[in-house]
């Protein structure tokens, strides 16, 4: 089974949605004008992870399509635009929600998201060979999973 | 002048276009039939797919291992792709085991505790669902069956990983812990 933003997987989540109780959302930033690459390199990394960490939890979590914004939209506007995300998704049944990001920015507001931000600095990725990229990404998933499942434990 | 060899204006295009109607249809029908045959063909090639996973028999311990390997073609809806797996390998009283990790419940990846407090099981990050060494799903606990177990055989000394089984006649284990 799996548990992302796909038709097939939403069934699978009403046929058992009593254990799933998590809502992992990347948040991904949109630039076409200035640090094109850096900004896609950290998108690319953020999705990456998420994807990954469904992998491995992918029966109490559910990956949700990348909370997008503009590298020109300023940040209470945002953060106001993605409070509304998670009220939703707690009013609606998850009780954890993860928010993974590889963009900075988000850590000047992390108080306000109420410890669901995890922030991963973006990797290099397209300078490594792939072997030594895999073994990179295999670790930080590791991390993450520890942070996500210590957080289940906890609650 | 009129001989028998003689071909008349009609006879010469009755057999022109019955020539070209005929290469017409053996075109069409050909391909055809060679769609309807083809899952017959392919099946011979289905049955033996083993992985070479990179692990040699003298590798093998009684502590399970967690190996990565890559599985080809893998269908996932509209997509194809290779897929990464893993699969923990190990020895138990002179049995080869592969087990799947995935969770039999919804789909987590088991990790193998050899450390209190579930010593030797395999344990679900997700739902607390835990399995004995052999894979041997644990009573009272979210998952109903049993790891999958993978097709298991040795060539040159080198582990190879075929199709995957689901074990649903084996009864659940009380608990230990």
């Amino acid at each position: 089974m799996k548990m992302k933003w796909t038709v097939r997987d939403v069934g699978a989540y009403f046929a058992e949605r009593d254990y799933v109780d998590t809502a992992v959302v990347p948040l991904v930033k949109i630039t076409w004008h200035n640090e094109i690459k850096a900004t896609v390199e950290q998108g690319e990394f953020t999705t990456l992870m998420a994807d990954r960490l469904e992998g491995q939890l992918k029966g109490r979590l559910m990956l949700f399509p990348p909370f997008t914004y503009l590298k020109s939209e300023d940040v209470a506007n945002r953060l106001k635009r993605l409070q509304s995300w998670m009220e939703m998704l707690r009013r609606d049944g998850m009780k954890h929600v993860f928010l993974i990001t590889s963009d900075a920015e988000w850590k000047t507001v992390e108080s306000d998201l109420d410890e669901s931000l995890i922030w991963i600095p973006s990797l290099p990725l397209e300078h490594m060979d792939p072997e030594h990229g895999d073994e990179m990404i295999a670790n930080q998933t590791k991390q993450l999973l520890q942070i996500v499942t210590a957080k289940w434990q906890n609650a | 002048m009129s001989s028998e060899h003689d071909v008349s204006r009609r006879q010469f295009l009755n057999y022109t276009l019955t020539g070209v109607g005929g290469f017409m249809a053996a075109g069409m029908t050909l391909p055809m039939i060679r769609f309807a045959i083809d899952p017959l063909l392919k099946q011979g090639k289905g049955e033996e797919n083993f992985y070479d996973i990179g692990l040699k028999e003298s590798d093998l311990t009684e502590q399970p291992q967690k190996i990565q390997f890559v599985q080809k073609d893998i269908k996932d809806g509209w997509y194809t792709f290779d897929q990464k797996k893993e699969v923990y390998v190990f020895k138990h009283e002179g049995e080869i085991f592969a087990l799947s990790p995935v969770c039999t419940h919804l789909g987590c990846l088991v990790h193998w505790s050899p450390e209190p407090p579930y010593a030797n099981e395999f344990q679900c990050p997700c739902h607390g669902s835990r399995f004995t060494k052999t894979g041997i799903n644990i009573a009272g606990l979210p998952a109903t069956a049993p790891l999958h177990r993978y097709d298991v055989k040795v060539k040159d000394g080198k582990i190879l990983i075929g199709n995957l089984h689901p074990r649903n006649n084996i009864p659940a284990v009380p608990p230990k812990y």
